[in-house]
């Protein structure tokens, strides 16, 4: 049961999080670009690919389809972006992360890169859970593999 | 047997869903950036004010405020420069092209928007405006960067053919009162701003003193076909 809630808030996630950076490209590019971490030509295909990533996960995480591999490939993503927060911390680069759209560089005393670590380690707190426990109600998966229990 | 073929099948349409996804991605961005394509502006421009009017009277008006910094206008450059210059060239449009400085404090020194729009009305008035503004954006310098010294705008400035005239322009900062008189006067424009938003922001776009809605990619086309 707290399984299910798990992945439909994964999905919620996700859903949010893809849509917003899908309907502003160009702002999407500039908040990847401001991560400072690759050449452009590689910024322009990320920020392009990112988005419907998102979505793609956030669909089949709300199917409950292939709810464990889905959750793997989060919580990697998540860790990710935990990476690319911590680095644009560390080296002094005043971002947003653009996690939920926005992003792009903002002014020194606007950085919230304590609360954006914090919320990404939530959300790979719930990727974690569905790699360990990914049987949840109402999934796909059950569906599919009813037959071979 | 069975259990393992059928979480492969899983597995194959799991990763098949994001390939797909990513591609689709892939495909929409490169349909939006299809028209960037670099055209070479061959209109002539005159400097009003601080604003640089592009090409003759037309039957639609397209005013641009922009900042050399703003990362966002670098994309509006890259994705509709092309198609705004084919436009001016065809004088189907006349771009009035406010070039303001909202971005000072974001260089470090500070000061790369506003040295970055004199520049800019520099080159109007040397003649070269549609080579170096579009120069200016696509090497354009980050935010929290140093930005652009006066001496590499000098040197950009004659690589797209600028003469000795220019350099003086740049160094005097001829344009900086009317930039920075021209960037106030935008600000508390309301007719600038976007429908629920208090502040004035760059890019924004008016044709024919209506606030265009960029993020509608058929703004342009939809008075230029």
């Amino acid at each position: 049961m707290v399984g299910t809630l798990v992945r439909l808030g994964l999905a919620a996630i996700w859903l949010a999080s893809g849509w917003l950076k899908a309907v502003d490209p160009d702002q999407t590019y500039v908040a990847v670009r401001a991560y400072n971490v690759m050449p452009d030509p590689v910024v322009a295909a990320v920020a392009a690919g990112l988005p419907y990533l998102e979505l793609a996960l956030g669909l089949l995480v709300l199917l409950g389809l292939g709810t464990r591999l889905v959750a793997v490939l989060s919580a990697l993503l998540f860790l990710l972006f935990i990476a690319g927060v911590a680095q644009a911390w560390a080296r002094g680069l005043s971002i947003d992360c653009g996690c939920f759209g926005g992003g792009g560089d903002v002014a020194p005393d606007k950085t919230s890169y304590g609360t954006e670590l914090l919320r990404d380690s939530g959300f790979l707190v719930l990727a974690a859970w569905l790699i360990i426990r990914p049987r949840t109600l109402f999934a796909l998966d059950d569906v599919l593999t009813r037959g071979e229990r | 047997m069975a259990a393992k073929s059928g979480s492969r099948t899983v597995i194959y349409v799991v990763l098949g869903v994001i390939v797909l996804a990513v591609l689709i991605g892939w495909t929409i961005s490169m349909m939006r950036s299809s028209s960037q394509s670099q055209v070479a502006g061959t209109y002539t421009t005159a400097v009003q004010g601080s604003v640089v009017v592009a090409g003759k009277q037309a039957a639609n008006t397209v005013d641009v405020y922009e900042d050399m910094l703003c990362p966002i206008c670098g994309r509006f450059e890259a994705n509709y420069g092309g198609d705004l210059t084919k436009a001016i060239n065809d004088g189907k449009i006349q771009v009035r092209y406010h070039v303001v400085a909202i971005l000072n404090r974001a260089t470090n020194p500070t000061g790369y928007s506003l040295r970055g729009a004199n520049a800019a009305i520099c080159s109007a008035e040397a003649g070269v405006f549609p080579a170096y503004h579009q120069k200016l954006y696509t090497e354009q310098p980050a935010e929290g960067s140093a930005g652009l010294t006066d001496q590499e705008l000098i040197d950009k400035g004659t690589q797209v053919g600028a003469p000795a005239t220019f350099a003086q322009c740049v160094t005097s900062g001829k344009y900086t009162k009317v930039v920075t008189a021209e960037t106030l006067r935008a600000a508390k424009d309301a007719s600038l701003r976007a429908a629920g938003s208090n502040g004035f922001g760059t890019p924004t776009v008016t044709v024919n003193g209506k606030r265009a809605d960029l993020s509608d990619s058929n703004w342009l086309t939809s008075i230029t076909k």
